[in-house]
């Protein structure tokens, strides 16, 4: 393990993947690691607290917090032998799709360099796919985990809403994000799954899980049912991405699969019915950054898509009398979340892209809000739903990498990661 | 400030957008959460706490003056 840990203790971060390192205190975790986790080296997405590490959340706002505490599942990652190498880059406050939005500047994509890597896990998805560590902590409000896996060439999942603690989770959304693993294969990331699910009572939407997803994986694809949105097809922006996804509905057909069309009909509602949620929620979660307990005031010192969710959300809670929009989102959502249950109904798993379009280069500065939300398209439902949701690596376009989006019944991780990790065997 | 109004006022173009895009959903109940929030009950045990906790906390405080807490007035 030592000689292994100082190997990936002297690469460079050329990708600005990592806010801050932390060697010795690896160092040290390494020499006592046992457990499940033991020898596997972890980045931890700076939303995240650890004890003594910087949690800066990307944001200046958070420049000098050090968490005085662990997360519920930094203490389950300790606890297993996990050896912690910092705390991964991501867009401010996760506000962001593509990993630019960070204070401490944006992180470059491993697998497709000079494009970004996807977010708003942007350095937990590049860190893994550059070989800095095994393993990463993410966390998905709208696509934040299977986004940048996906641009990467990584596998990330979003578990089912409350199969893993957010106790020590710095919320941005609290009704939709989950923490999940990012890895280089399936079976790595249901380890780590395995690791942190499980019943918190410090979480009070924390549910009880099965668990044992890593021993259990079956990558058997024989008569397993997979549902295809006509819909997904109609939105996917890129031919490419359609090409790689189509192909990879082909492989799991040929792998014994039986691949089915089903409708998600308010799919295009998605991103209107996410955003008017997460303004709302947003703001009301960033009230504490008053600058009176810790840290800078937030408005003084954020950037600019932050600041928008914060004045939005203002206007849209002071507005609320009218019950036209939040109200509205909450009502869409229900809609939404109901579509999405029936299509999973009569079959194992829903599957599609995960993106609509390939990552935009780094340098191209997108300012319409538009151009970055659309990125969330297919990811959303999975979390206006809770439901598991990941991605797997499908192929590329042209090199840069994109992935198929495997979407299960709530608190079916289990089946989502099957057919993932039998994808995975194919390719 | 200029900047919030900007925003402002680009977002609330923004906010209508969303709004048109909603507005067949039909009135129906709300999903607020999609796990129920419970009340949850800690068994009765001797409570536990890590003591270099409140130094720790301590030191996340902006400012110290005299063993008190100096924070901005409110504006």
């Amino acid at each position: 393990m030592s000689e292994h840990l100082e190997q990936l203790l002297e690469k460079k971060d050329e990708l600005n993947a990592f806010i801050k390192k932390y060697p010795e205190e690896a160092r040290k975790q390494a020499k006592a690691s046992k457990g499940r986790l033991a020898g596997k080296t972890l980045a931890i997405k700076s939303c995240i607290c650890v004890d003594g590490y910087l949690t800066s959340c990307g944001s200046k706002t958070l420049e000098n917090y050090v968490a005085p505490y662990d997360a519920t599942v930094i203490e389950r990652i300790k606890g297993e032998g996990g050896v912690i190498l910092g705390m991964a880059n991501m867009d401010e406050f996760a506000c962001g799709v593509s990993g630019e939005s960070s204070y401490y500047g944006p992180t470059d994509n491993p697998a497709a360099r000079g494009r970004v890597p996807g977010g708003s896990s942007s350095g937990s998805a590049a860190a893994v796919a550059a070989g800095y560590v095994d393993m990463a902590l993410g966390s998905d409000t709208g696509g934040s985990i299977r986004n940048p896996a996906c641009h990467c060439g990584v596998v990330g999942l979003k578990p089912t809403y409350g199969v893993v603690s957010r106790y020590g989770l710095c919320d941005m959304s609290m009704s939709l994000e989950q923490i999940g693993p990012i890895a280089r294969n399936v079976k790595d990331a249901a380890l780590l799954l395995d690791v942190m699910a499980g019943y918190d009572p410090k979480d009070a939407t924390s549910l009880k899980s099965e668990g044992g997803y890593a021993d259990k994986l079956d990558t058997n694809l024989k008569g397993k049912k997979v549902g295809y949105p006509k819909q997904f097809d109609e939105l996917i922006a890129d031919e490419g991405i359609r090409t790689v996804v189509r192909a990879a509905l082909d492989k799991l057909r040929d792998a014994g699969a039986k691949v089915v069309d089903v409708e998600l009909p308010s799919l295009d509602k998605g991103i209107p019915t996410y955003y008017l949620n997460v303004y709302v929620e947003f703001f009301s979660a960033t009230r504490k950054y008053d600058g009176r307990r810790y840290g800078h005031k937030i408005e003084d010192v954020c950037g600019e898509e932050v600041l928008r969710r914060i004045v939005l959300g203002s206007y849209i809670s002071q507005k609320e009398w009218q019950g036209k929009y939040y109200r509205k989102a909450l009502q869409a959502r229900s809609v939404i979340r109901s579509e999405l249950m029936r299509a999973l109904k009569d079959v194992d798993v829903l599957a599609g892209p995960v993106v609509p379009s390939l990552p935009h280069k780094l340098k191209e500065k997108i300012t319409d809000p538009r151009i970055l939300y659309a990125y969330d398209m297919f990811t959303v439902p999975g979390n206006l739903a809770g439901v598991p949701a990941g991605s797997v690596p499908a192929g590329d376009v042209n090199g840069i990498p994109t992935g198929l989006q495997v979407i299960g019944k709530p608190l079916e991780e289990q089946g989502v990661l099957d057919v993932m990790a039998g994808f995975e065997k194919l390719s | 400030m200029p900047h919030e109004k900007r925003l402002l006022e680009e977002g609330k173009k923004l906010i209508e957008e969303f709004s048109q895009a909603l507005k067949d959903v039909p009135d129906t109940e709300e999903t607020h959460y999609v796990a129920d929030l419970k009340n949850v009950t800690r068994p009765d045990g001797k409570g536990s706490c890590d003591p270099q906790f409140p130094g720790k906390f301590e030191k996340l405080a902006p400012k110290w003056d005299y063993g008190y807490v100096k924070v901005e007035k409110r504006r």
